[in-house]
Parts: structure tokens; C-alpha cells; sequence
């Protein structure tokens, strides 16, 4: 596993790691309603930033999280994951996540460079972890 | 013409052609069925078709409604499997008929019920990597199978124009040019619905069962009532087909013909429209349905494909049958991949007209038509 830092166009530093392939994570039903192709499996990027909007709705939700550099450059990524019965599932509310709330997010970017992502991990400022595939009730 | 529809003719725009891959597809039957029953398949059967069956509802003073009669034959495509239905039919001594009276006393399949083994209709039959899907799995695919079945990655024993489809399909997603009827509100129909991995009911009831699932309009209705399939000349192809039923004890014995064929899932085959099935559904333990089902295609198979799905109870909270939605967000590359928009995002689409009796196909074609681009170009590079 290797790690390089990137630089965005609006200068806003993040992290991606590429995986030694996409063997390294376990076969999830992640985004079954449509293809996932336009997000590369074998990439992980984390971001940094405070929760900007909760999107929770069906089939897909999306958390939008805001990233500020250290010029005071922001940054708007969009994390996809599925609709509100898995997340529930995965005992996420959108109590958990409201406006304001800081976080640090990982995901599969987009090959296209888009700032967006599929939704693998949040972890809340408290250390309390939001995993959309985690199956507990 | 598009990649698909030069190869897969529908019966219902060409009856009449005959598939050189349907002569292989008669096997012998073990047990003999009566004559009077065999006249009624074939390709006479058109012209007489059986009288209408009154079903008749339990209320007092309840008009009754005319169905196709029990005995309407089947169109040759259809006889292999049609054969097999009635086959276990007469096992059954006919099968139980459940009247309002004796609702309770059938199977009690409530609850909600989650497809197992991935998007796949082999299940634990094959590999981890194979139920994965995704281009990782398709180039694995690509290298590994150069016909079908394929051990440890599709058991269906595809035709060559079918396979060579199914080649065409997989360099596309190798490249990552992957696309799903579901995200513009194609109903996935059957005999794809069994392998959808999101929720499902089973309500049976005397006179219909049904299997209710997520995404997109998913109900499919199997009639228990007595009626026979609808007519050759008035039958056209559904999402779901034409389902009759009865019961085995405590299983659902089914078959269907009249479906639309398509996509069997974005990672495997494509089926015809002269596909039918025949269907076993059991609740083999009180967390488990099984359908052990066989799929019966004269021109995308050179034989029947069997497989079992397993469906699990779920458990869990928050497993309401809310309505899954197609995206409004979603469109289709020229090279035929899923594209979105991102939340405050715009695109312009052109929309062309598409036959709406293939409209399960149009996305595929795209992808057909890449992928067949891709092996050509690959062909031509390596100078074969």
C-alpha cells in the first residue's frame, strides 16, 4: 500500500491511497442500483471537512461535506451511498450527521476527477464511526 | 440495426424463425404424458385454444371473470419446459387448489426476504470473485472463459451468439463502460427480479402469489386459480411473463413464458424472448425460501440452466418496502456507461426514440456495440 498527496485546482490537500488492487476490500453490495464504474475501486480518498447538507433519500443518499485548506479555499465533495433503509441498517440518521458537523469521510473517487465519491467510512470529531455497509440494528 | 436485435429476433416482431440452436435443445422425456395434453402444444395450437375458465370470487353475488382456459398450448420455444410443468403436475395428482375457506392453512411465507449469493443465478455453485461483478471480474472473466459454462465463473451453457454477446459485454465493463436498466426505471422483470439484492416479499394466496420486490413497479403475479396461459395469438412479451402455478405440498411449482428476455444483470448474460422457466419455491427452513428454478432458452442456451436461489429473512430494522425509485440523476454515455449528475450539477441530454417492446435492451446495445468495438480493435492489434 502506498500514499501519495495531491494537490487539488483550489489547492485543497487531501490524500489518496492507492490500494494494492481492489482484492483488498471484501465483495459488498455497494451501489446495486446502478453501476460503479465511474468511481476506481483500486483508490481510497479521505477528506477532512464539516458536514454541508445530509441528502437522505432513495436509492441513493448523499452526504456533502465542505474541506477548508489552510488558505481558506473550500472544497464541496459529495459522498454516495445507498438509500435510507441501509443506512438505517448501518444505524445512521441524519441526527447523526447535520450541518456543521466535522468529520473526517473516506471513499472511492471518481476516475473522472470530479469531487465525489462513494461513501466507505465517516468518522465524527468524537471518534464515532459511520460505516454505510455495516449490518447492525 | 443495434448489435442485440441483429442477433436476438423477437417472436413476437418475427414468429416463425427457427433458431439452428433449437434442434439441439430436445431432450427425452422421463415420463409420458397423455396425448390429449401434448396436442395442445405446438404449433397448431394457436388455432384452438381452449375455452375461457370463470373464476369466481367467494363473495356472494360476485360476477365472475373469464381467464384463458387450463389448457392453452404453448409455442414451440416453450414446449421443453411447458413439458416439465406438466410433468410435475401429474405427480402432484394436479396439486392442492386453496379455496378463501382454507386460506390458513397455506404456506405462511410473510416477512421481508433478502437474495443471497450476489447478482448471480449460479449462487455458491461459483466463485466469490464471479458473484463480485465489476470490471475486475470481467477482465478475470475474459481471461479465464473463452466458452460457456465456464467452470468457477457462469455455469449457463451459452450459444455462440449469445456468448459471443456476453464477450462483447464484458470488454465493455472491463473498461468500465457498465450500465443497469434499473437506474432509468426499467422493471428489472423475471426472470431477473429472483436475483435482485434488495428486499422481497412472497404473498401467497389462494388465487395468486406474489413476489414483491424493491425496485422500480416489482411485482410479479403467479396465478393459482386455474387458468391456463394466455393464448399464442394474444400473448406479448411482459416484464414478468405469463405465471401459472400450483401447489406441491408446500411448493410453489411455476411456469412462465411471454417475458421480455434482456439482461439477466449488468455482469451476465442476456436472454431471448423465447425464454421460459420452470420454478420450485419452498420455505425449506422458517429463515429460508429456495427457488430452485430452471431457465430455458433455444436461443441463448444449448441447454437448460438450473440454479437455486436462496432468500434469508431478515431481521433487522428499518426493513420497510419503500418504494426504490429509478435516479433522475442518472444518463447514459455515447459509449453506453452510467454517468451522473452531482448534487448542483447540469448536463445536456439528447433523447432518441426507442422501440418500447425493446426498451430493456436500449441501454445494452450501447454497451454491446462498445465492447464488440473494443474486441475488434484488440483483434486487429494483436493481428489475429
Amino acid at each position: 500500500m502506498s500514499a501519495q498527496r495531491v494537490d487539488s485546482p483550489l489547492r485543497t490537500r487531501f490524500v489518496v491511497v492507492a490500494l494494492a488492487g481492489a482484492l483488498s476490500f471484501p465483495a459488498l453490495p455497494v451501489l446495486a442500483h446502478h453501476s460503479a464504474s465511474q468511481f476506481d475501486n483500486s483508490k481510497v480518498v479521505t477528506i477532512k471537512g464539516v458536514v454541508k447538507e445530509f441528502q437522505d433519500s432513495n436509492p441513493h443518499s448523499w452526504l456533502i461535506v465542505e474541506a477548508v485548506d489552510a488558505h481558506g479555499a473550500v472544497t464541496t465533495w459529495s459522498f454516495e451511498a445507498e438509500g435510507p433503509e441501509v443506512l438505517l441498517r448501518a444505524g445512521i440518521r441524519r441526527s447523526d450527521l447535520p450541518p456543521g458537523t466535522s468529520l473526517t469521510i473516506t471513499g472511492h473517487p471518481m476516475r473522472d476527477g470530479r469531487t465525489a465519491a462513494t461513501w466507505l467510512k465517516a468518522t465524527r470529531a468524537d471518534g464515532k464511526v459511520f460505516d454505510p455497509e455495516q449490518r447492525g440494528d | 440495426m443495434t448489435a442485440l436485435h441483429a442477433k436476438k429476433p423477437g417472436w413476437l416482431r418475427a414468429s416463425g424463425v427457427v433458431s439452428a440452436a433449437r434442434a439441439s435443445m430436445v431432450l427425452p422425456l422421463v415420463v409420458f404424458l397423455s396425448s390429449a395434453t401434448l396436442a395442445q402444444s405446438g404449433p397448431d395450437a394457436a388455432s384452438a385454444a381452449a375455452p375461457d375458465v370463470m373464476i369466481r370470487s367467494s363473495v356472494p353475488g360476485a360476477k365472475p371473470t373469464a381467464e384463458p382456459g387450463p389448457s392453452n398450448g404453448v409455442p414451440e420455444w416453450a414446449e421443453q419446459s411447458y413439458k416439465v410443468y406438466l410433468q410435475m403436475k401429474a405427480r402432484a395428482n394436479g396439486g392442492r387448489v386453496y379455496t378463501q375457506a382454507i386460506a390458513e392453512q397455506m404456506p405462511d411465507w410473510s416477512g421481508i426476504w433478502i437474495h443471497e449469493g450476489g447478482r448471480t443465478w449460479d449462487g455458491a455453485a461459483i466463485s466469490r470473485e464471479a458473484q463480485r461483478g465489476g470490471s475486475d471480474t470481467a477482465k478475470a472473466m475474459l481471461a479465464d472463459c473463452s466458452s460457456y459454462p465456464c467452470k468457477g465463473w457462469l455455469l449457463a451453457a451459452l450459444t455462440p451468439d449469445y456468448a459471443l454477446l456476453l464477450r462483447e459485454k464484458l470488454a465493455a465493463v472491463a473498461h468500465d463502460v457498465e450500465w443497469d436498466p434499473d437506474t432509468v426505471c426499467i422493471p428489472p422483470g423475471f426472470p431477473r427480479t429472483m436475483i435482485e439484492p434488495f428486499g422481497r416479499e412472497f404473498i401467497d394466496t389462494p388465487q395468486e402469489t406474489w413476489t414483491i420486490g424493491f425496485v422500480n413497479n416489482d411485482i410479479r403475479r403467479i396465478y393459482t386459480d386455474g387458468r391456463g396461459h394466455v393464448p399464442q395469438d394474444e400473448a406479448y412479451p411482459t416484464f414478468d411473463g405469463d405465471s401459472i402455478g400450483f401447489w406441491d405440498g408446500n411448493t410453489l411449482v411455476v411456469h412462465t413464458l411471454y417475458m421480455r428476455g434482456g439482461e439477466l444483470q449488468r455482469d451476465l448474460p442476456s436472454l431471448s424472448q423465447e425464454v421460459s422457466t420452470v420454478e420450485r419455491i419452498t420455505m425449506t427452513d422458517a429463515n429460508t425460501i429456495v427457488d430452485d428454478a430452471t431457465i430455458y432458452d433455444p436461443l441463448a442456451l444449448r441447454e437448460p440452466w438450473h440454479g437455486v436461489q436462496k432468500f434469508a429473512r431478515m431481521t433487522q430494522r428499518h426493513n420497510a418496502m419503500n418504494a426504490f425509485s429509478c435516479d433522475v440523476n442518472i444518463y447514459q454515455t455515447p459509449e453506453g456507461a452510467t454517468a451522473f449528475l452531482l448534487p448542483g450539477g447540469s448536463a445536456n441530454i439528447t433523447l432518441h426514440y426507442e422501440d418500447l417492446n425493446d426498451e430493456q435492451n436500449y441501454g445494452l446495445d450501447k454497451v454491446y456495440a462498445y465492447g464488440a468495438k473494443i474486441l475488434k480493435e484488440q483483434q486487429a492489434a494483436s493481428g489475429k
